[in-house]
């Protein structure tokens, strides 16, 4: 008998669709790691990220590019971030946290989360009918990021350009919450 | 029919001709047309029938305020009753029907209500319909139901769509007449994000309806020209056709925009957006409403407000009449009688309640000073007014003036009290209200346009400069300070006949007489006697009318007598608004299991389990009845191996140097000495003591550990243990982030559990009791180097294991397993099947832990560690909860095996009435055990375990039955524990 083989499948199948002046994308690639910060042990973290990832903690409600621009980290809670990368650009969990050691908590969060990548003109529109939090440019400059609900379902969303977000949410209601973008996307004029 | 009334000038666009009918009737309007403007041009004056009377009515108002035409808008599903006419945008192809008749609107049969009006007045059904007692439920009140009201619903699903979002800005101005408009420019040039909102498809608000020059131009002019300069500012935003309808906590408001109901059809695009607005400023610009005055049948179609009037002639071009006469207690009545004058309307004649006014020469008009109407003669359009003074005049249009009442209305959505002002006759926004919000213009009591002007600017530069926006306010907006005085007049005195207060639930001053003689002289309560102000239009011509005669009548001032406050919405909000987009399957969001596409080719049937869809069971061709799918899916996990999705139960990652002590704390037993590569059960208490979740906790390195939870506590768990983490015990180096998304887990229990997993394991992985023996944990590898967990837990009572993979990877997962496990038929099984196998072990669940039960009801009381506090470990020591005879949970079997037993059914001693006093206990779970070929139950009875053998009744009333059941060990299969060890 042939050897059992996982297959790998993608949240919402790869989708992808293009409406008038916006995209959605569903963001396949991604690794998501967590990082935590020990309890008093900032300075130290911050020692390590830099000098093994090129990290630097990100503020509340922002986030940051590592040196080389391949990971993001967000800010997630007091003390707690996210590296965001494309599978294969960046070390990956066990890497991280071997090199972390004891100046960081890290875990894997891949597949909790589903992506979706909303750009274009008509983006900042169509988030304005599930995002509560403020969106605006002004508000929410490119490297923003919100932790928020959308359609009951939690999200977080990072302006990763002018006219570009990802968002991130729980990879069980994938559907749903595509959904709710998309339908978002569909109601706008 | 013609537009025969249309007249020139306005704001129509009279290049295009829309067509529309009104009960069949087909007429013309233009763009730029309200329904009601459309129909007064073509002549219709007759719109709808009144609520209680069945009184032919026409329109009163020419906004948001209109009381009486009340039309049912489009056909079928689309259908929309108690629309107002006034607010109705024109579009081509428009269908309207009048309401609340019988046979036609020409002639209704309940008309004759209008004859037993004496016994009608207020409170009439407390009185009339005493007698027989038994009547009352079965034939008046659904005598007088079915005759009240107004349109109905069409009975069928809404098929529009509706949508919500969410607005956030600096300065949120409600309202675009000139106050609005003004702060909207002062706002937007100082820099600040500016929301201007107004429930018109217009800019302008009232400056569209008047002929004042601002800035030496008509005002519709300057206002147009003032919205084309908000619109190229990218930091304000104009909304028209919204409403803003509600003023909430935090600066937040409620607004709906209404986005296709201008449009023959939606085009599929949602009709109408609820938004809520987050604003650190607000500014009510609302404008002011007429009032009319009471004086005998002044409620015939023909007569409307003063305002309204000039505004069908100098907004909509549509004549109000051919012969028209003023009645007025102030200033701004003139003005209709002078612009309608102007317009080419021959006014017949002005009637002036102040002796003194100053009187403007009125063209072909006759001026009556210190005079009243006392009756009016015309069924369905009025034919003539009579005057105090003498003689009858016949006219077809009487507009009424009874001064002009600020909009308060969203000033007193937080409880604001408005207060009176004697200068203007009118309550105007006071006491407390909403926070960071000003009031400008008419709606602040500036009734005059330049104060109204500069009002709005002031409000805007001290609302921007609060946000430190500079604003500019060197360029003055001239505009005409026209007369404004009043001398109040609510009713015309001594005159016989009913005089209408509240147009839309038919209150007459006779109604607030009786009030008044009956004693419900407050406010408050006049309203609930009287219902006036209780209608759709929440009472906004009728009630300062009505409490100014209530205050009459009790001889108090109105400031002493004050005025009942508005609550959210300010206009009707459609339910499906507020619905949006949460219905049907999008109510709420669903969550599939990894396995979710596996489960349903294989033609699953599923339950909703919170927001999961989960696999009920799996029928197989043949079965008939899901007991047969769900006997075979036990039988062959206890005889083999079965596979089951287990995904949904809550995964939390627990991090720290503290976290054995966090563990420690938050279970009610030790957790402290937990090995690496092993796993515990634990129990959770609420603070009180009572058990609340139960779950295992692995501990996969040293500083790193994995809890499970219910499926159905996940969340809150989750909750409580953050709760403690950040606030409780900030001094543990604790971390926790959910990963219950991120783990495809499925249960693989049963006899040969071992052996098809060995096809699947990493090969060197040793999965022997030995080496990896009941309640061991492990990362390791799996279906050729993915990552993967082990833990060696059961829930069945089998040998079995629990195997995750990342998620991705689950749906393939199951198809493997399966595939693997052909040799031993393995077998996928749901929710149901996990269900009786854990009846048949013993194992509580949800059922069991229905926020009542203490560990020692549980059996468990030992497991609550004495040697260490934990959360709720205190009171569970209260002795209550620790009584020798305290319910324990026990096993029931049936004495007649053939009996099935009910979940619910309460213990009773054989013998013993079935009463409270004698209740010992209720079944909580049960089940068909095709272990045993008989039902099977869980549940909790007083002293249980020393009660084994003993033959009790198992008493359901609800579902009829009464059992003989035997006590017996909860533990029915296996109850020593060797197959799950072995």
């Amino acid at each position: 008998m042939a050897k059992p083989v996982l297959t790998r499948e993608s949240f919402l199948g790869g989708y992808k669709r293009t409406f008038e002046s916006a995209e959605l994308v569903e963001a396949t690639g991604l690794s998501l790691v967590f990082v935590a910060e020990p309890l008093g042990g900032r300075s130290e973290l911050e020692r390590a990220l830099a000098g093994k990832f090129g990290l630097r903690l990100p503020a509340p409600g922002a986030s940051s590019l590592s040196d080389d621009g391949k990971a993001r980290m967000i800010w997630l809670a007091t003390g707690q971030f996210l590296i965001v990368f494309e599978s294969g650009e960046f070390p990956e969990t066990r890497r991280i946290a071997e090199e972390l050691g004891d100046s960081a908590h890290v875990g894997e969060q891949t597949d909790n989360w589903v992506g979706l990548r909303l750009s274009g003109a008509a983006a900042e529109e169509a988030l304005e009918r599930i995002c509560p939090v403020n969106i605006a440019k002004e508000a929410f400059p490119v490297g923003g990021v919100a932790r928020t609900a959308m359609e009951h379902m939690g999200a977080i969303a990072i302006r990763e350009a002018n006219d570009g977000f990802l968002l991130l949410s729980s990879s069980s209601s994938a559907k749903s919450f595509l959904h709710a973008v998309q339908t978002s996307l569909e109601n706008i004029h | 029919m013609t537009q025969r009334n249309r007249i020139e000038g306005g704001l129509v666009d009279r290049s295009t001709t829309l067509r529309f009918s009104f009960n069949g009737k087909r007429m013309e309007g233009h763009p730029g047309d309200t329904l009601a403007s459309a129909m007064l041009a073509n002549g219709q004056h007759l719109m709808g029938r009144s609520f209680k009377y069945h009184r032919p009515r026409g329109v009163l108002a020419a906004g948001p305020e209109e009381p009486n035409a009340l039309v049912t808008l489009r056909a079928g599903a689309l259908a929309e009753p108690n629309t107002r006419a006034t607010t109705t945008e024109l579009f081509d192809g428009l269908e309207a029907m009048s309401q609340n008749h019988r046979l036609s609107l020409e002639f209704d049969l309940m008309a004759v209500n209008d004859f037993l009006s004496p016994f009608l007045s207020a409170g009439f059904y407390y009185k009339t319909f005493m007698w027989p007692k038994s009547f009352w439920e079965k034939v008046y009140e659904p005598f007088i139901r079915s005759s009240a009201g107004l349109g109905a619903l069409s009975g069928e699903p809404d098929p529009d769509s509706y949508d919500k979002g969410f607005i956030h800005c600096d300065i949120l101005i409600i309202g675009a007449g000139p106050a609005g408009l003004a702060a909207a420019l002062t706002a937007g040039e100082s820099g600040a994000s500016v929301v201007l909102a107004d429930e018109d498809f217009k800019i302008g608000g009232r400056l569209n309806a008047e002929t004042h020059l601002v800035d030496d131009q008509p005002g519709a002019d300057w206002a147009h020209a003032a919205a084309e300069r908000l619109e190229a500012m990218n930091n304000v935003r104009v909304m028209t056709r919204t409403t803003i309808y509600g003023a909430f906590d935090h600066g937040i408001f409620g607004a709906i925009e209404r986005r296709t109901d201008h449009l023959p059809d939606s085009g599929g695009k949602p009709r109408q957006i609820l938004w809520r607005i987050y604003s650190k400023r607000s500014i009510l610009c609302a404008g002011a409403t007429e009032r009319p005055i009471a004086f005998p049948d002044n409620d015939r179609p023909g007569i409307m407000l003063a305002g309204a009037a000039r505004a069908y002639a100098n907004r909509f071009g549509a004549a109000p009449g051919n012969r028209v006469a003023v009645f007025t207690c102030c200033d701004d009545g003139w003005r209709t009688a002078s612009d309608l004058a102007a317009n080419g309307i021959r006014v017949s004649a002005v009637v002036d309640t102040r002796e003194g006014a100053s009187a403007p020469s009125i063209p072909g008009a006759i001026s009556k000073l210190g005079d009243a109407i006392v009756a009016t003669r015309g069924r369905k359009r009025l034919t003539s007014i009579k005057l105090r003074s003498g003689g009858w005049i016949e006219v077809d249009c009487l507009a009424v003036s009874g001064g002009w009442n600020p909009n308060v209305h969203l000033s007193c959505h937080l409880r604001g009290r408005p207060t009176w002002r004697p200068d203007i006759a009118a309550f105007v926004p006071g006491g407390s209200i909403p926070p960071n919000m000003r009031v400008a213009g008419a709606a602040n009591g500036d009734l005059k346009l330049s104060d109204a002007v500069s009002g709005g600017r002031a409000a805007a530069a001290e609302a921007s400069g609060d946000l430190g926006f500079r604003p500019r306010l060197e360029e003055e907006i001239k505009s005409s300070d026209e007369l404004a005085g009043i001398e109040e007049c609510w009713s015309v005195r001594n005159a016989s006949g009913r005089a209408w207060v509240d147009f839309q639930n038919d209150v007459t001053v006779k109604d607030i007489d009786v009030s008044a003689r009956e004693g419900f002289r407050s406010s408050e309560m006049l309203k609930r006697y009287t219902t006036a102000g209780m209608a759709t239009d929440q009472g906004k011509t009728a009630n300062v009318v009505a409490l100014a005669l209530l205050a009459e009548r009790t001889g108090k001032s109105i400031a002493e007598a004050g005025t009942t406050i508005y609550r959210p919405p300010y206009t009707p909000v459609a339910i499906g608004a507020l619905a949006g987009r949460s219905r049907g399957k999008d109510f709420r969001p669903v969550r599939l299991t990894p396995s979710h596409r596996w489960a349903a080719s294989q033609g699953a049937v599923f339950i909703e389990t919170g927001n999961w869809l989960r696999a009920q069971w799996y029928p197989r061709p043949g079965e008939t009845h899901w007991r047969q799918s769900v006997d075979r899916e036990v039988l062959a996990t206890r005889r083999s191996v079965g596979i089951c999705d287990v995904t949904t139960l809550g995964k939390i990652e627990i991090f720290g140097r503290d976290a054995a002590e966090f563990l420690d704390r938050v279970y009610a037993n030790g957790f402290k000495s937990l090995a690496i590569g092993k796993i515990r059960y634990g129990l959770m208490l609420r603070e009180e003591g009572i058990v609340y979740d139960d779950g295992t906790t692995a501990r996969l390195g040293e500083r790193h550990y994995v809890m499970t939870t219910t499926t159905a506590n996940a969340v809150l768990v989750y909750r409580n243990l953050e709760f403690a983490r950040q606030c409780l015990w900030p001094d543990l180096d604790v971390h926790l982030i959910s990963i219950t998304d991120g783990w495809a887990q499925f249960s693989v229990a049963g006899p040969n559990s071992r052996d098809l997993l060995r096809k699947v394991v990493e090969p060197s992985f040793d999965l022997s009791n030995e080496s990896f023996p009941f309640m061991a944990c492990a990362e390791t590898t799996a279906f050729g180097g993915v990552t993967s967990r082990l833990f060696r837990i059961s829930f069945s009572g089998e040998l079995a294991y629990e195997i995750a993979v990342p998620a991705r990877y689950g749906n393939s997962m199951m198809d493997n397993l399966i595939s693997a496990g052909r040799e031993f038929e393995a077998t996928p099984y749901g929710t149901e099947a996990l269900g009786v196998m854990r009846v048949e072990k013993g194992h509580f669940a949800g059922n069991e832990l229905d926020g009542r039960t203490t560990a020692r009801n549980l059996g468990l009381g030992r497991m609550v560690s004495k040697k260490k506090d934990c959360i709720g470990g205190v009171l569970s020591e209260r002795p209550a909860l620790n009584r020798a005879d305290a319910a324990k949970l026990s096993g029931f079997k049936p004495v007649d095996k053939s009996e099935a037993l009910t979940a619910g059914a309460h213990f009773l001693s054989k013998g013993q009435d079935a009463t409270m006093d004698n209740d010992q206990g209720w079944m909580s779970s049960v089940a068909y055990s095709p272990t045993f070929g008989h039902s099977i139950g869980l549940g909790f009875i007083m002293n249980g375990g020393g009660r084994r053998g003993e033959t009790v009744r198992a008493v359901d009333f609800v579902r009829g039955k009464d059992v003989e059941v035997e006590i017996v060990s909860p533990h029915f299969y296996d109850p020593e524990g060797e197959r799950q060890r072995g």
